[in-house]
């Protein structure tokens, strides 16, 4: 992922990427499940299905992103990635919020 | 598949850490789980008789209705119909009463006795197939539930961890790996070849358990948090209002011409009952039944609004009639509660849950069987402390769950006689059995508590078709539903031999096993025997 | 549900995952396995296909492929005791 070749991974960085993963990992599935509550058919109006369907997604969303997050070479990084995704996917919820809204 | 040795050992590492958390928590919750696919035939068999008369035709529901309503007014805020009268709702006429929470109720059955009087009857629901389901839904712990679901949710994220990172592991290794169970001196070996035949194939089932878990815990926080940032004034959750009366006096169908009706809107829809609510002047009716084709979000029954006065079904909530969305959701519940396809489903989820608890019991003697020390030509070394303890902790924390829930199924039909508070009781027994076992483990150490717990598994499951039959004789007040509750009897027998079995393998391997281990006997510290070390005596260990 | 069908159903995908199993290298069942598999798998596959177009016949779609995944993982979890249980015969004939 962002490792290089000749980098090897270890488990040394194990808390600060578990809490990365627990922290920035659920605020990103809520802002993905967000973006799927707008721009899917339906809309944000879609109904009382849809609004559960759209919480259920943010389980396999975070467990996902926990799962993965040991991947990152080091804390820091795990942190800034996630953080720049986090950014990227609140940016677009808050555009379409205010363009759809 | 090849993946770098690197990423191999940090999931190594993860896959140990999160099993070591979470393992024991799971295992009671997929033993309680695979038990509670039978919580309503359990109900129903744990429920005394009532001492209600037969309950009347149907076509006399309205008359008993109206007799029940002279006398407890009360009732119509919330009553049900009753199609089919059950043990567990033993009531043409069944009313609720506000309990202490708001999903709480204390329920009344209303029946004709001989002379034509109306009859009434508190049900005695039996509370320990629903202590079962909570100990299976808070993974065992006994807090309230405020602080044990939290809990849940972070075992169930720690889980959902435990499978990518296990699947990481044994990629790279499947196409030697998959299926095989290799049998030899190798006990290290074979205990990986039986956790990977526990969890590689049913990888499926265990990611829907996971996710389905975590939203279980948390989807009270979930729609709190997408309420704030994902939609504009709280979530948007649309309410339907019931269809009022089409003139101020009309009164509802009876429930005969209301049970046609629904066979011809809805043909393979068996229906259980009709219930119906007074709100604020307005009469909400629902349906409730079951169509076998199509599987459902509650555990044993689906339910849909009814327009009490036209018979009219509104299908949308309807498994099989709903929209995408709704269909999505209805699936993922039916999913994880195994309500769909009918009772052969039911036994599948119910091994699948058994060969799940065995998984994480196996993962832990994994971890105990890496961390051994070896006999060298010295002697027999200590074991580590580690070792022991989590030893212990797994023999007493599984067979402790085991024989708790034995003895709390074979204490119900002497319960009700003699004391009130069932609930409390069969919650008492059962954690009065499990922190004994617990403390016997550590006590008596692993390997000998393993084989006395399992002998007492035995003789309490063997107590819970013995106690019925005390029913059939009419013995110190216990009874015997005639008909589908012997299954339950039947398979308690036949997991006593099961328990036997294990507790024997478990006594040879104690005496002819591996001396360095934590499984021999406590006392071999001197050098073992020449003899009794085959291959045999490798496969029990 | 017609019970005959959903029998016929549960049999032919408790035949195809066991042929399936078979196919497998690592199987333990036959003393002499059958090589190549290929036959083995094909039909085990072909069984498994039809156990899962009975099942859509009497069931939702949802029901009928749950029902059929939750059967295979349940004969292919138990496939290996079965397997490692008759080579252990096997070795040590009674």
């Amino acid at each position: 992922m962002t490792t290089q070749r000749s980098h090897r991974l270890d488990s040394a960085d194990w808390f600060g990427k578990t809490c990365a993963g627990l922290v920035l990992g659920f605020s990103l599935a809520v802002a993905v499940s967000g973006l799927c509550a707008w721009l899917t058919p339906g809309g944000i109006a879609g109904g009382n299905g849809k609004i559960q369907f759209v919480m259920w997604l943010i389980a396999p969303l975070w467990a996902g992103v926990l799962c993965f997050v040991f991947l990152f070479r080091d804390s820091r990084r795990a942190w800034l990635w996630l953080g720049g995704a986090n950014l990227v996917a609140c940016g677009l919820l808050a555009g379409v919020r205010g363009l759809l809204g | 598949m090849k993946i770098r040795n690197d990423v191999i050992k940090v999931y190594k590492d993860v896959h140990i850490w999160v099993g070591i958390l979470s393992g024991l928590m799971l295992f009671i919750a997929f033993y309680a789980g695979a038990i509670t696919m039978f919580e309503k035939p359990l109900e129903r068999w744990a429920t005394p008789p009532s001492s209600l008369a037969a309950p009347p035709p149907l076509a006399r529901a309205e008359v008993l209705l109206q007799a029940v309503l002279a006398e407890h007014p009360q009732a119509a805020k919330n009553y049900l119909i009753v199609v089919e009268p059950t043990v567990d709702a033993p009531a043409r006429v069944i009313w609720r009463e506000p309990g202490k929470s708001r999903r709480q109720f204390t329920e009344f059955g209303a029946s004709f006795a001989d002379d034509g009087s109306l009859q009434v009857e508190k049900l005695r629901k039996a509370p320990v197939a629903q202590l079962v389901d909570t100990l299976h839904q808070l993974v065992g712990l006994p807090f309230p539930d405020a602080l044990a679901r939290p809990i849940m949710g972070a075992v169930a994220l720690l889980y959902a961890v435990a499978l990518v990172s296990g699947l990481i592991i044994f990629l790279p290794t499947l196409a030697k790996d998959l299926l095989a169970m290799r049998i030899g001196h190798n006990i290290k070996r074979l205990w990986m070849d039986v956790h990977n035949a526990l969890g590689v194939v049913s990888l499926p089932f265990h990611v829907v358990m996971a996710l389905t878990c975590v939203v279980f815990a948390f989807h009270d926080e979930f729609y709190d948090v997408q309420g704030a940032v994902v939609y504009e004034q709280g979530v948007p959750w649309q309410r339907e209002t019931p269809p009022g009366p089409p003139t101020p006096d009309a009164r509802p169908l009876p429930a005969v011409e209301l049970l046609r009706l629904a066979h011809a809107q809805q043909p393979g829809f068996d229906v259980f009952n009709f219930s119906f609510k007074q709100a604020g002047g307005q009469l909400e009716a629902s349906i409730t039944g079951l169509d076998t084709r199509y599987g459902t979000r509650a555990r044993t029954y689906a339910s849909t609004h009814l327009n009490p006065y036209t018979g009219e079904i509104d299908p949308h909530d309807l498994p099989g009639q709903m929209d995408p969305w709704d269909t999505a959701v209805n699936t993922f519940f039916m999913l994880h509660f195994g309500s769909f396809g009918g009772n052969p489903v039911r036994w599948l989820y119910l091994l699948l849950g058994l060969a799940g608890a065995l998984l994480f019991y196996t993962g832990n003697l994994l971890w105990i069987e890496s961390r051994r020390r070896k006999q060298r030509a010295d002697g027999v070394p200590e074991q580590t402390r580690s070792a022991r303890v989590l030893g212990s902790l797994t023999v007493g924390v599984s067979l402790g769950c085991v024989v708790g829930i034995s003895a709390t199924l074979a204490a119900t039909k002497w319960l009700p006689q003699r004391v009130d508070n069932l609930a409390a009781w069969h919650e008492g027994i059962y954690y009065a059995l499990f922190v004994a076992a617990v403390a016997w483990a550590f006590v008596r150490g692993a390997p000998r508590a393993a084989v006395e717990l399992l002998r007492l598994a035995a003789l309490l499951t063997l107590l819970i078709p013995l106690s019925s039959l005390a029913g059939v004789w009419g013995i110190g007040g216990a009874w015997h539903h005639p008909g589908i509750g012997c299954v339950i009897d039947l398979t308690a027998l036949a997991a006593v031999p099961v328990f036997l079995v294990i507790a024997g393998y478990t006594a040879r391997r104690m005496r002819v096993g591996h001396a360095d281990s934590v499984w021999a006997q406590p006392a071999s510290s001197q050098p073992l025997p020449p003899s009794g070390r085959g291959p045999a005596s490798a496969l029990q260990e | 549900m017609n019970p005959w069908l959903y029998t016929l159903a549960a049999l032919a995908g408790i035949v195809g995952a066991w042929l399936l199993y078979l196919a497998v290298p690592q199987q333990q069942w036959l003393a002499a396995p059958r090589r190549p598999a290929r036959g083995l798998a094909w039909s085990g596959a072909a069984l498994a296909l039809l156990a899962l177009l009975l099942l859509l016949t009497m069931m939702g779609a949802m029901a009928a492929v749950a029902t059929w995944l939750s059967l295979l993982m349940l004969v292919g979890t138990l496939a290996p005791f079965l397997g490692a249980w008759r080579a252990h015969r096997r070795r040590r004939p009674a």
